[in-house]
């Protein structure tokens, strides 16, 4: 009941008080605080980076790689040069499109049909790209599958020193590795099909594939951005900025307000 | 007068705002390479084909090796990919098939060469999502006429913005192209 003698009046809205922006200042600073702990921290060191020699220090852990997509989905796929396949050096691994031979990468010849040795030069025939490569694993030259003859490619060999191969359209040979002639499929050493490499052989492509690992300033840069958990990441960073400021924005008012 | 406290955001503005955060998180992400997929614009047979007016004549292999090596990597900045490229030949013109890497990928380009200047020049395959503008024949059309002139072209062919690393690729594939096949008319 109103007092006697003074009317009803309307309510109206308070104006904001300090201990609304106080609250607003408390949540800002919550959140932001995650982002720029991270931003801060990668900051003073990206800042010192050639000190630091980022460049030169790399991560090679397992789960970045997944992270980073750097680690194919498609399994490994290994091809025996020679029967006995027991050293590492006799094996060439593809895996993600990519030849792997003594530690090194060797092409890119796509999934790989087959591989063997020829001569002294290895072939290594995918569905992207048939790859010559000298004993030392250095690339002799890359073919396009359109340069090549015939249809989808099922199975490679070798006989009396030529590249035999046998696609959906027949079996062709390649003299001095020019134009494909039309051959039969008598008396072809045929490659072998590929398999599970050996353990030692998984480790060695795997870190042929992957390299020492991932640079950190590349790391340190991703996280600094938020592109390290991708779009999502960026816009998460840019809130956190826009939290940031009105963090710095409030925090000014409820001191000058204090001042007063 | 009745005032109405204004809440202070924290039980409901500042918990949503903080979920959506988490949210965004949860939502993140791998990293990865910003990979594009192949992009086949013409198969390396077809234009070696068109460039012959339909008959491709024999392919012919060069060794780079001993100065035709050094010049190639002068003017690649590094030894090329393979030791052996093959070229197609008929009269005055070569066909050459070519890969350089643009940023992380390699970008195969088709050049024809005819009595020492580039006749034609195209972006055959292109693997990255960036820097893709090259392949537009306003780009490609700047390297007609070009001739070799020691490791440049005699030709000045602006790059795209944004494209910088492309750009720089298909130069020097172009200066490539003219070197080598010097190489296969000389012999």
């Amino acid at each position: 009941m109103p007092e006697e003698g003074k009317s009803h009046r309307a309510i109206r809205p308070a104006k904001p008080t300090g201990r609304v922006l106080r609250g607003w200042h408390r949540w800002l600073g919550l959140l932001a605080a995650g982002p720029a702990l991270i931003i801060a921290t990668t900051g003073i060191l990206l800042n010192h980076g050639p000190g630091l020699r980022l460049d030169q220090r790399t991560v090679a852990a397992g789960w970045l790689f997944d992270w980073y997509g750097l680690s194919p989905r498609e399994p490994m796929r290994a091809f025996r040069l020679d029967p006995e396949g027991i050293r590492p050096g006799d094996w060439v691994v593809e895996w993600g499109g990519q030849a792997l031979y003594r530690g090194k990468s060797a092409g890119s010849p796509g999934r790989t049909v087959a591989a063997g040795r020829l001569g002294s030069e290895i072939v290594v025939a995918g569905e992207r790209a048939l790859v010559l490569l000298d004993a030392d694993g250095e690339l002799i030259e890359e073919l396009h599958p359109s340069l090549l003859p015939g249809g989808r490619l099922l199975r490679c060999g070798e006989r009396d020193g030529l590249f035999v191969c046998e696609t959906e359209d027949g079996i062709y040979h390649f003299p001095q590795w020019s134009a494909a002639e039309t051959t039969h499929g008598n008396a072809v050493r045929w490659f072998d099909s590929p398999s599970e490499p050996p353990g030692a052989v998984r480790e060695e492509a795997e870190l042929a594939y992957r390299g020492e690992g991932l640079p950190l300033s590349r790391v340190m840069l991703d996280l600094h951005s938020g592109r390290i958990f991708g779009t999502a990441g960026v816009i998460l960073y840019d809130l956190a900025a826009g939290f940031f400021l009105a963090l710095v924005g409030t925090g000014l008012f409820l001191a000058l307000k204090k001042r007063k | 007068m009745m005032r109405r406290h204004a809440q202070p955001p924290g039980k409901g503005l500042g918990a949503r705002l903080l979920f959506l955060n988490l949210a965004l998180l949860a939502l993140s992400g791998p990293a990865g390479a910003a990979t594009g997929k192949e992009e086949v614009y013409e198969a390396p047979a077809s234009f070696v084909s068109n460039a012959f007016g339909g008959k491709t004549p024999p392919a012919q292999t060069v060794a780079l090796a001993g100065e035709l090596a050094a010049r190639t990597a002068k003017i690649m900045g590094h030894p090329y990919r393979s030791s052996r490229i093959r070229y197609w030949k008929a009269g005055s013109r070569t066909a050459w098939v070519l890969e350089e890497i643009g940023k992380t990928k390699p970008i195969t380009v088709g050049i024809v060469v005819d009595q020492g200047r580039i006749a034609s020049m195209k972006v055959l395959i292109y693997r990255e999502s960036i820097g893709w503008e090259v392949r537009r024949p306003a780009f490609t059309g700047q390297f007609q006429g070009a001739a070799l002139n020691g490791a440049r072209l005699t030709r000045t062919v602006n790059g795209i913005h944004g494209a910088t690393l492309s750009s720089d690729a298909l130069r020097k594939l172009g200066a490539l192209a003219l070197l080598l096949h010097g190489a296969a008319t000389a012999n």
